[in-house]
């Protein structure tokens, strides 16, 4: 099934228009925050919009204006099987009557509930925790019993709400797999601060500002690619903004980074270089870029983040730090490429 | 624990507990405990502490099955209109229980504004033991209301939501996920209600009477005794207020839940 809306929350600046395709999977990516939790939540039916409206495979779910929502399909029969961050499982019901919740609502009957609910649960890898409670499950267990329920909801849309924050390391790549095994044929719309997240789960990936959609597309575009030093900064890349004069992209100090294009020289554009994809050289090196350290920062495991006014590059640890003031190079391992915005 | 209270203020703390107890100490020392057991256990003292005990259950029951659906709709109330309600709902709570009698007497009384009707379906409420129920359900009713609005307002509709998406019907929500949250308030409510039900005395007096098996309660019985036979009405009183302290504290147990 499909999902079209356009959320408006007007308190908490939420105004964001949405698509998701038959079986696609859409990221909604931004920092915590930015609204995707909101835009999740008004789908689902916990938290009431106060604009938009919504639509599955056409079919008009509801539809808000100044004088307020006027529901077409009531929450309980929109199908949004939504996961949310905290689980929000009935602490008082067995895991297994929490997955079972929504056949039970839908009046299946006990005994294939039952199954239902078994299922699900070895889809999520906890077969054989039907009868605990919620409290004494750990975080990344109540993560996947709340996929499972998700899941036992048949959901024309999964909606997902951060499923790998606030896990180890090791449940959340548990979670994650599961994640990825579910994707592909359900609609689904995944809330997530990481670009990573749309990178490896999405076919569609809208980066959400302050409630708004800046940036949509495929995630390898859009990240490798980012028009907005927003989406630049989640995909974890540094944006290089200039004129490309056919050879190089002249930046604004007049420095020169070297790159690739089929623009036409004379045309404004951007590169975007991950700074571990970026060399530390001398100052007035050839083909670098020169740049003045503003800053060291923590970066991949092992390795210091060098920031330029423009530039960053990443060395290891153990390499010579340059001190702040210090003038240095930025050297792209390789050119990139440069495009328009 | 808390900081260190000031000295004066320990010592008023001690002043106001023997002024509390004082009325306790009282009772104990007029009683006559080689009697206590048989002043207890006579006929007349049984019978209204039997119906005592049955008339405040099946009153605290009415107060659960009223008082939830009252304190859950008082939430739905916005701003001065709930305010409002709840002042009205909640009046019984202060007001002189002899007057809730009275008014119970004009409404549902032989001559009362429905009175009258109920009369003539054959309906005798005033002057029975259902009428000594009913006087202890009405002044009872607020401890429920109260108890169940702090229980649903300290808490967010999240849960509940949650359940409609997953396709509950407002039943299922109410039964799945409302009454099972709000469940130790409902259950110090009606505990509550019971001990209210029990010390029961004016609007009983008012509504129902004294007669003795059928509305006279323990409460009435110690009241009409006090003059006769001293010795019976401290015993009751000693009963009530043991019975009274073992309820208040079973309720304060799941209060402190509710209100954490």
């Amino acid at each position: 099934m499909s999902l079209d809306a356009h959320v408006v929350v007007a308190g908490r600046g939420v105004d964001a228009e949405i698509a998701v395709a038959p079986g696609e999977t859409l990221a909604l990516v931004g920092p915590n925050g930015s609204g995707k939790s909101t835009v999740l939540e008004v789908l689902a039916g916990l938290t009431d919009p106060t604009g938009g409206y919504a639509a599955v495979d056409g079919e008009e779910l509801w539809r808000a204006d100044h004088r307020g929502v006027r529901v077409s399909v009531a929450a309980r029969d929109r199908r949004m099987g939504i996961v949310p961050q905290d689980g929000a499982l009935l602490p008082h019901l067995s895991v297994e009557a929490n997955i079972a919740y929504s056949p039970r609502s839908r009046r299946t009957p006990r005994a294939e509930t039952s199954a239902l609910a078994r299922d699900a649960l070895t889809r999520v890898g906890l077969a054989g925790l039907e009868a605990r409670r919620p409290a004494s499950l750990s975080g990344g267990q109540a993560r996947r019993v709340a996929i499972a329920r998700a899941l036992a909801s048949e959901p024309a849309v999964l909606l997902l709400d951060e499923p790998f924050a606030a896990l180890d390391v090791e449940a959340a790549a548990s979670v994650r797999d599961i994640v990825a095994g579910l994707t592909g044929r359900v609609a689904t719309l995944i809330a997530t601060h990481e670009a990573t997240d749309a990178l490896l789960l999405a076919d569609q990936v809208a980066v959400l500002d302050k409630g708004r959609v800046v940036e949509q597309g495929r995630p390898a575009d859009v990240f490798a690619k980012p028009r907005t030093p927003f989406a630049a900064a989640l995909a974890g890349v540094t944006r290089y903004e200039g004129v490309w004069d056919g050879r190089a992209l002249v930046l604004a100090n007049g420095s020169l980074l070297a790159a690739t294009s089929a623009l036409a020289p004379g045309t404004r554009a951007v590169a975007a270089v991950a700074p571990s994809r970026m060399r530390l050289v001398a100052a007035g090196s050839a083909g670098a870029l020169d740049d003045t350290v503003v800053r060291v920062d923590p970066g991949s495991p092992g390795s210091l983040r060098i920031m330029g006014t423009l530039g960053a590059a990443e060395v290891p640890a153990s390499a010579h730090v340059p001190q702040r003031g210090e003038s240095v190079g930025f050297a792209p391992l390789e050119p990139p490429e440069a495009y328009a915005t | 624990m808390g900081a260190r209270l000031p000295r004066w203020l320990l010592a008023i703390a001690a002043i106001a507990a023997v002024f509390a107890m004082l009325p306790i100490a009282g009772l104990a020392a007029r009683a006559d405990w080689a009697a206590l057991p048989a002043d207890i256990t006579s006929a007349a003292t049984a019978q209204a502490l039997w119906l005592s005990v049955r008339t405040s259950f099946i009153a605290a029951l009415a107060c659960v099955t009223l008082g939830v659906p009252l304190g859950l709709a008082l939430t739905r109330l916005r701003g001065a209109v709930r305010s409002i309600a709840r002042a009205v709902l909640l009046a019984p709570l202060v007001l002189p229980p002899v007057v809730s009698g009275l008014g119970l007497l004009y409404a549902l009384g032989r001559r009362g504004l429905l009175g009258s009707g109920l009369e003539a379906a054959g309906l005798h409420l005033s002057f029975t033991t259902a009428a000594v129920v009913v006087a202890q359900t009405f002044v009872a009713l607020p401890f429920m209301v109260a108890s169940v609005e702090a229980a649903a307002t300290s808490r967010t509709d999240r849960a509940e939501r949650v359940a409609a998406s997953f396709g509950a019907s407002p039943a299922r929500v109410l039964l799945s996920v409302t009454l099972p949250a709000i469940a130790p308030g409902i259950a110090s409510g009606a505990v509550l209600a019971f001990a209210r039900s029990l010390g029961e005395f004016g609007a009983t007096l008012t509504f129902a009477g004294s007669r003795e098996g059928v509305t006279r309660t323990a409460p009435l019985l110690i009241y009409l005794a006090r003059e006769s036979d001293p010795q019976v009405a401290v015993a009751l009183g000693l009963l009530l207020l043991a019975v009274a302290v073992v309820i208040v504290a079973v309720a304060l147990g799941p209060m402190k839940a509710v209100t954490r």
